[in-house]
């Protein structure tokens, strides 16, 4: 029998608005974070090249997948976020621009540090503190530690603790 | 002078291989301890006073 995703949300998510910023152009876009339905996964496959397998993200009963779109274009996609709200934080299982916004021709900037933002003031809504831990290649610990300040746990876990996500979440969230 | 860019760059970040039992109970005792500490802290200055004895001493 085929499992079917119950979205067992039970709090209403306020209106996320922020703006990922046109590369070329320097251009600034009003965005969007919702909760994936069924009907975005047809073009979020391999063959539209996403790197992850995001049905088998959306189908985990634990997770929540969100897309961050941009006002009034909610049809295309600019980013994703897997969570799973533990009992005492936020864990960061998957983040993923959209192919198009990859790589040095990517069109928008600030996707994926607006998502992990989203992590932080979920983790706070849910009461625990801001905090969100993911797991990190070894050679992008570093990096997490300057733009997100994050800290190395130890291995392949890093955790954003709750000054950081506040600091996260004032930069990309400042008008809330 | 050029400023330092320090956005988050990258494509994709954690990845589809679930935390392991190890790191799931090391995450776990460390929101848990620091929830302790957090709601009681005459256990952080206990520490601080502990510290400072151990330097005198």
């Amino acid at each position: 029998m085929k499992k079917s995703k119950e979205i067992g949300l039970d709090f209403i998510i306020d209106k996320l608005t922020n703006s990922i910023e046109n590369v070329l152009t320097g251009d600034s876009f009003a965005t969007d974070i919702s909760i994936l339905k069924s009907s975005d996964l047809k073009s979020l496959s391999k063959k539209n090249k996403w790197q992850f397998n995001w049905t088998e993200e959306f189908e985990q009963p634990e997770r929540d997948v969100y897309k961050l779109t941009i006002v009034n274009n909610s049809t295309i996609i600019q980013g994703l976020i897997s969570l799973e709200v533990k009992s005492d934080h936020v864990y960061m299982h998957l983040v993923e621009s959209a192919p198009f916004n990859k790589g040095k021709t990517k069109v928008y900037s600030g996707v994926p540090g607006n998502l992990v933002a989203f992590a932080c003031k979920l983790s706070f809504q849910r009461g625990h503190e801001g905090n969100v831990s993911f797991l990190s290649k070894t050679q992008l610990v570093e990096h997490y530690e300057k733009t997100l300040g994050a800290f190395h746990f130890g291995g392949r876990v890093m955790i954003i603790e709750t000054k950081a996500a506040l600091k996260l979440i004032n930069k990309y969230f400042q008008s809330q | 002078m050029k400023t330092k860019k320090s956005e988050l760059d990258v494509d994709f970040i954690g990845g589809q291989s679930a935390l392991t039992a190890a790191e799931e109970k090391a995450l776990s005792d460390f929101f848990k301890q620091r929830k302790i500490s957090s709601s009681n802290p005459s256990i952080k200055q206990r520490r601080r006073s502990k510290r400072r004895q151990k330097v005198h001493s």
